[in-house]
């Protein structure tokens, strides 16, 4: 299913910096999250959108993921190019990954 | 300690004041605090400065002053990064006006020193991000002002200032001074900062946090999204709740406050300010009402030793050009346009830095990370160039202008045309040592 039928995401910028937030709807949810939503994941679902490298972070308290995106707005904020230059579409972009939840049957989809 | 309450005036220069006057009618508050800077606002209002003298601050000041004078008479205190780039004309304008409302005998705070454009260029400070030093930018130095904390702020509060005013203070210190100053709380009081700091992280997004950038039905909803107001903060020793008035709208329940949690975050255990390197990795978010969120768990255990700057570049001009094509065939006369139109800008490529085609409706935002099996029924080319000069942005915009409306593809309207300067912004990080911040409290 898509991780939109599980999570919630945020996108925030720092010059070409972009970090897109996870926050599972359920708590439990979060070890599967953590198995699925790898870098690779994202890598693949991004490609050259993101230029640079990608980095994982996990949150234990609030149970939420956080990935980092280097070289992600072709030159940050001040001077992208981009049409959406903050990347603040990127988080709906994620929703979009495919993720093996098993027999879960989703909430929406 | 009592608890203190404070709320967000805004978190942009463009935020209208009506949620803030809401919030300082209520009552409720100590402190109101306008965070008015993003990183563009300081270079754009360094050029308007440098234009006329006068300008660089943050426009609605006098409306502020204006407003909000009478509930200062009651005893609110304000705070904002209302100077921008211009401290000094902020301060007059400042004073005048809270003059003419009457509150002599009240403060005003004038926070200095973020203006850091010597220090960097007598430093020539290491650009990390473009691989050089200060020196070698020549004339495409605009600006450089160091990222500051709530220190001076403190102090501004503790000399009797009822509005502190500065420049380019870190948004959540903003916050965090008010309350680490009601609070008592000294320089090293690491958790009791990361705590402030973290109520700083949350209400410098105004909206952003109680259901702003949220609603996704079916989803997420959010109630009466034309009505969300700006949130408060009842802060506490060891957590703080994060309200909203009653009756308005928005949301905010757990999974807003996470979501804004991880907000413009990078390592959550690392999140470097001036006054504190706090760790949000085990925050914990708990809902205690309808509408009210607490919030507890950030750690912190020092500082870093530098201060960040944002370094404003002259990086050219920038011409983007619009234009609609729709019904049968559309992607395919847009597309044609496009190839069109760089073929006849070629003679013009010699002034480009930086190019980006797209079509609104099928590659704009990713690229082509994501498809569509529909054509869509409307399609928007836009082409942006970024020139060394002016005259060539100029000249490509009109040529863009015209290959859409007069010798592309047949159907394309709605052309919009825009030439502005750009500003870079890139970051060096200067010893805090080097950075003289200095708090000043004239009496009204």
């Amino acid at each position: 299913m898509k991780l939109r039928e599980l999570a919630l995401t945020r996108s925030g910028d720092k010059e070409n910096i972009s970090n897109i937030g996870v926050v599972p709807y359920d708590e439990a949810d979060f070890d599967l999250l953590r198995e699925k939503l790898t870098v690779e994941v994202v890598r693949e679902k991004f490609g050259n959108l993101v230029k640079g490298r990608i980095e994982r972070y996990e949150m234990p308290g609030p149970k939420c993921l956080n990935f980092v995106m280097y070289e992600a707005l072709e030159g940050g904020v001040s001077y992208s190019l981009r049409t959406d230059p903050h990347g603040k579409s990127y988080q709906s972009l994620m929703l979009d990954i495919d993720i093996d939840a098993g027999d879960r049957l989703p909430r929406f989809g | 300690m009592r608890d203190v309450v404070v709320g967000a005036g805004g978190s942009t220069q463009w935020d209208p004041l009506e949620p803030a006057i809401d919030l300082a009618q209520s009552g409720l508050l100590d402190y109101l605090v306008f965070h008015c800077l993003s990183e563009r606002t300081l270079a754009l209002s360094q050029l308007r400065k440098l234009a006329d003298p006068k300008t660089g601050h943050d426009e609605r000041l006098p409306a502020i002053c204006d407003t909000f004078a009478p509930y200062i008479a009651q005893g609110l205190r304000l705070v904002g990064a209302f100077g921008v780039v211009n401290v000094d004309s902020a301060a007059e304008i400042a004073l005048t006006r809270l003059r003419k409302a009457g509150l002599e005998g009240k403060k005003v705070g004038v926070v200095r020193g973020d203006d850091v454009l010597e220090t960097v260029i007598a430093e020539n400070s290491e650009l990390p991000n473009l691989g050089m030093r200060v020196g070698d930018l020549g004339a495409k130095l605009i600006s450089a002002h160091a990222y500051i904390g709530a220190e001076p702020i403190v102090e501004a509060l503790a000399a009797g200032a009822d509005l502190v005013l500065g420049g380019r203070f870190t948004d959540a210190a903003l916050y965090l001074g008010p309350i680490a100053f009601d609070k008592g709380w000294g320089p090293s009081d690491w958790n009791e900062l990361a705590l402030g700091f973290l109520v700083g992280h949350f209400l410098e997004g105004a909206r952003y946090c109680i259901g702003g950038n949220f609603a996704d039905p079916p989803y997420r909803e959010v109630p009466r999204m034309h009505e969300i107001p700006y949130p408060y903060a009842v802060v506490g020793d060891d957590s703080f709740e994060l309200r909203k008035l009653p009756g308005t709208g928005g949301l905010n329940n757990r999974h807003t406050a996470k979501s804004h949690l991880v907000y413009e975050i990078h390592d959550p255990a690392k999140y470097f300010s001036p006054d504190v390197t706090a760790d949000f990795s085990n925050v914990v978010v708990e809902e205690i009402a309808e509408d009210a969120v607490r919030l507890s768990g950030a750690t912190a255990t020092g500082r870093p030793d530098d201060l960040r700057v944002a370094v404003g570049l002259d990086y050219g001009w920038k011409s983007v050009v619009e234009g609609s094509f729709g019904g049968p065939g559309c992607v395919t006369r847009a597309q044609l346009t496009a190839d069109a139109i760089r073929n006849r800008l070629e003679r013009y490529a010699y002034d480009f830095l930086d190019t980006h085609y797209n079509l609104h409706g099928v590659n704009g935002l990713f690229g082509d990370q994501l498809k569509s099996e529909i054509d869509p029924v409307e399609v928007r080319l836009r082409v942006a160039i970024r020139c060394n000069t002016r005259d060539v942005a100029e000249i490509v915009s009109l040529e863009c202008e015209q290959g859409i409306m007069n010798w592309g593809s047949c159907g394309g309207g709605g052309r919009t045309r825009t030439v502005a300067p750009v500003i870079g912004i890139t970051s060096p990080f200067v010893p805090r040592s080097k950075i003289n911040v200095t708090s000043e409290v004239i009496n009204i």
